[in-house]
């Protein structure tokens, strides 16, 4: 076995065997993460929406982006691959 | 909707959500991976990029308000910070292994919208999107 394999293996061991998360899997930690990021999204868009906050709502980071042609035309890029992904492709 | 005013424009809009709930149970029946939903999203994606992008002449366009002369200066870095973290998150799911052990979203995303109803709702979630994102 390669040795940063033998490392990593070994690292991870002992940091489930410090915290006592033998039990739980790297599916769970891994989905975890996305709900903690969904959750720090609702969190900061309430935060922006908020009168005085310095971070600036979704909606104006948006009307920010597509302010001009090109960038209209990006975002509604990205907006139609998501569609695409995620209705049509997987 | 761009030159409606009032009551008008209460029902355009009405028939514009009635229009995309309908297109969404029907394009909802679509299996992923076929050419049917592929030619559902492509066809929807192009009528409301076309829509509001004004590709069509003469075509009412959506109301739009000013667009912000500043994207919030540094306060827009955190979310940025947050896409990166999160395109991070899923680069590692994506290149981990065992995959099964490290889904990515859109692994995860298959099973959840398997039934016809969770597709229909997908749908319209991302239709909306697309009027809303025509409104900034």
């Amino acid at each position: 076995m390669h040795t940063n394999t033998v490392l990593y293996t070994n690292t991870v061991q002992y940091i489930n065997t410090a915290l006592h998360i033998n039990d739980i899997t790297s599916r769970s930690i891994t989905i975890a993460g996305y709900l903690l990021l969904a959750a720090a999204t609702v969190l900061l868009e309430m935060y922006a929406r908020r009168p005085g906050a310095r971070v600036p709502s979704f909606a104006r980071l948006c009307g920010y982006l597509m302010r001009d042609r090109w960038g209209r035309l990006g975002v509604f890029l990205l907006w139609f691959w998501l569609g695409w992904h995620f209705l049509a492709r997987s | 909707m761009g030159r409606l005013r009032g009551p008008g424009r209460g029902a355009a809009a009405a028939l514009v959500f009635l229009a995309a709930a309908g297109f969404s149970v029907f394009a909802g029946h679509f299996a992923p991976l076929t050419a049917p939903a592929e030619f559902a999203v492509l066809a929807a994606g192009t009528a409301v990029i076309a829509w509001a992008l004004r590709l069509v002449p003469r075509a009412p366009g959506p109301r739009r308000g000013p667009a912000p002369d500043s994207s919030g200066g540094r306060g827009a870095l955190v979310w940025l910070a947050l896409l990166l973290v999160f395109t991070g998150w899923e680069l590692y799911a994506l290149f981990a292994s065992p995959a099964d052990a490290h889904p990515t979203v859109s692994a995860l995303s298959g099973p959840l919208l398997a039934p016809h109803w969770h597709r229909a709702a997908a749908y319209l979630v991302w239709l909306a999107g697309g009027l809303w994102l025509a409104r900034r």
